[in-house]
């Protein structure tokens, strides 16, 4: 009787060690294959430069966001512009850069291959948003051409944009004109000029046009390019006016 | 009982193992390319003129494991099978020339060879920087000062350069700086002077600064010490700085 209640129980326990064996194995298996197919990861080490207004390098560079597009590595930049995205798998990414009062930059189609040391990216620039008080500003209109007038406080540089179109939603980004001054250093007022020749365009006198001027940090000549709209995008554009309406002469 | 017992023993075996699985995770094989790396380096003399026998240069592969590391044939060439990718420091060393580094150099492989861009290396300089000295502000811009140094122990017929590098801290360094400039030698002056380039943001007006001199062979090469950030140039002979001195910021009047 005993030996035959043993034996039930061998066999019953017996059952059970193959069934953990044989999902034991299964374990074994898929955890190692799944293993296998994931991608390379390592770190991307990057240093980011701020510029303020007036064109001059920020001591303390800390505060900066920077964030891989579709993934949930986000960091923040240290008092030297350091900053560092550990983990993160191979791929192509897009990189945000953000801080409060700055151009928001973008990089685009960056490849990481991942690996035991870092991959180091380029400096990358931030600019501040001009905040230059418009003192007056003043558009006259004569034939064949707009003037603008405007005048700022003294500053040690600045960079003013206008940007003229037939719709009342110009901006920097739906225009059909722009022209741009550039400025250093002591002068209190400026003025500037924009100039529409009425024979090159599709306007005709009595024509009415929208204009927009903003300001942009002196220091950014270049900005970033946008494969997706296949633009050059400058970061530090501040608007300084509302829309202003022109009827052409 | 007992072989509910033994049973038991056994139990106790399969989740030992059911462990080891768990140790299986971590010891990641990733599924990777690998491939052959192709380099070129070349050497550049005192005078200026490419040294004929390139052979010799070691090339280290800083994060492979077990490390690589490759030397160059008579041409300057160097090959490297089987290199998996990844993302690699290169160290370039050769004896009387000054250390090259190439800091996060992503490695892709594959059937087809990558050549890596030409590597040159540089004479490592040996002139002594005896005596460094920042003189009264120039009388012509008053924001710059000028500084002078003593040197000896100049190669023959050559020109080259000192590198100076300033700080706010006396523990400064061609690693640990502010801001650094290249000065131009040559082997007939023995008492260069010089301008330096006060940025007033870094340096405010009335601060103490500290200046270190370091001959240099050539000006442009470095590589991001990914710490601080810093470039940090390669061309230079790290074993003969000159004293560390120090001065203040004078007052900024305009011209």
């Amino acid at each position: 009787m005993a030996g035959k209640l043993n034996d039930k129980l061998k066999y019953a326990t017996m059952k059970v060690i193959k069934l953990i064996l044989l999902t034991n194995i299964l374990i074994f298996l898929s955890g190692c294959n799944k293993e296998e197919n994931t991608f390379l990861k390592g770190n991307i080490v990057g240093f980011v430069r701020l510029v303020d207004q007036h064109g001059n390098e920020v001591i303390d560079k800390s505060g900066v966001n920077i964030t891989i597009e579709g993934l949930d590595n986000s960091v923040t930049s240290e008092a030297n512009g350091r900053f560092e995205l550990s983990g993160v798998p191979a791929g192509t990414y897009n990189l945000t850069f953000e801080k409060t009062g700055y151009g928001t930059h973008k990089k685009f189609s960056y490849q990481f291959i991942g690996g035991n040391m870092p991959a180091v990216l380029p400096e990358t620039e931030l600019y501040e948003l001009p905040d230059i008080e418009i003192l007056s500003l003043e558009v006259t209109n004569n034939k064949n051409s707009i003037t603008v007038s405007v005048t700022i406080p003294a500053t040690i540089e600045f960079s003013v944009q206008s940007f003229i179109n037939d719709s009342s939603t110009v901006s920097n980004l739906n225009y059909d004109f722009a022209s741009n001054i550039h400025g250093n250093c002591c002068i209190p007022v400026t003025q500037f000029n924009q100039n529409i020749t009425l024979d090159e365009t599709a306007y005709n006198p009595g024509k009415k046009v929208y204009m927009a001027v903003y300001f942009i940090n002196p220091k950014e000549d270049y900005g970033y390019y946008d494969p997706e709209s296949e633009e050059t995008v400058i970061t530090s554009y501040k608007k300084a006016s509302s829309v202003i309406e022109l009827i052409l002469e | 009982m007992r072989i509910v017992k033994r049973n038991n023993k056994i139990l106790v075996f399969t989740f030992f193992i059911l462990l080891l699985n768990g140790a299986c995770e971590n010891k990641t094989e990733y599924n990777v390319l690998s491939g052959q790396l192709l380099g070129y380096v070349s050497l550049s003399d005192s005078n200026y003129i490419q040294n004929q026998d390139k052979s010799g240069i070691e090339v280290i592969v800083e994060g492979s494991n077990p490390q690589i590391k490759a030397v160059t044939d008579e041409e300057g060439n160097f090959m490297i099978d089987n290199l998996k990718c990844g993302t690699y420091n290169l160290i370039f060393n050769k004896e009387g020339y000054c250390q090259h580094k190439i800091v996060g150099y992503q490695f892709v492989g594959g059937s087809k060879p990558t050549s890596l861009n030409q590597v040159r290396l540089y004479w490592k300089p040996n002139m002594l920087i005896d005596s460094l000295k920042i003189a009264n502000y120039s009388d012509f811009f008053s924001n710059v000062l000028q500084a002078s140094a003593k040197v000896s122990n100049l190669p023959e017929h050559s020109s080259f350069y000192y590198r100076y590098y300033l700080s706010n801290k006396s523990d400064i360094s061609y690693k640990d700086y502010a801001s650094t400039d290249i000065v131009y030698g040559s082997s007939y002056d023995k008492t260069p002077s010089f301008y330096l380039q006060i940025d007033t943001i870094k340096f405010p007006v009335g601060s103490k600064f500290y200046m270190i001199m370091y001959p240099a062979s050539e000006k442009y090469q470095y590589y991001t010490d990914i710490n601080t950030g810093n470039k940090i140039y390669t061309s230079i002979n790290i074993n003969k700085p000159s004293d560390t001195i120090s001065s203040i910021v004078p007052q900024i009047n305009g011209w």
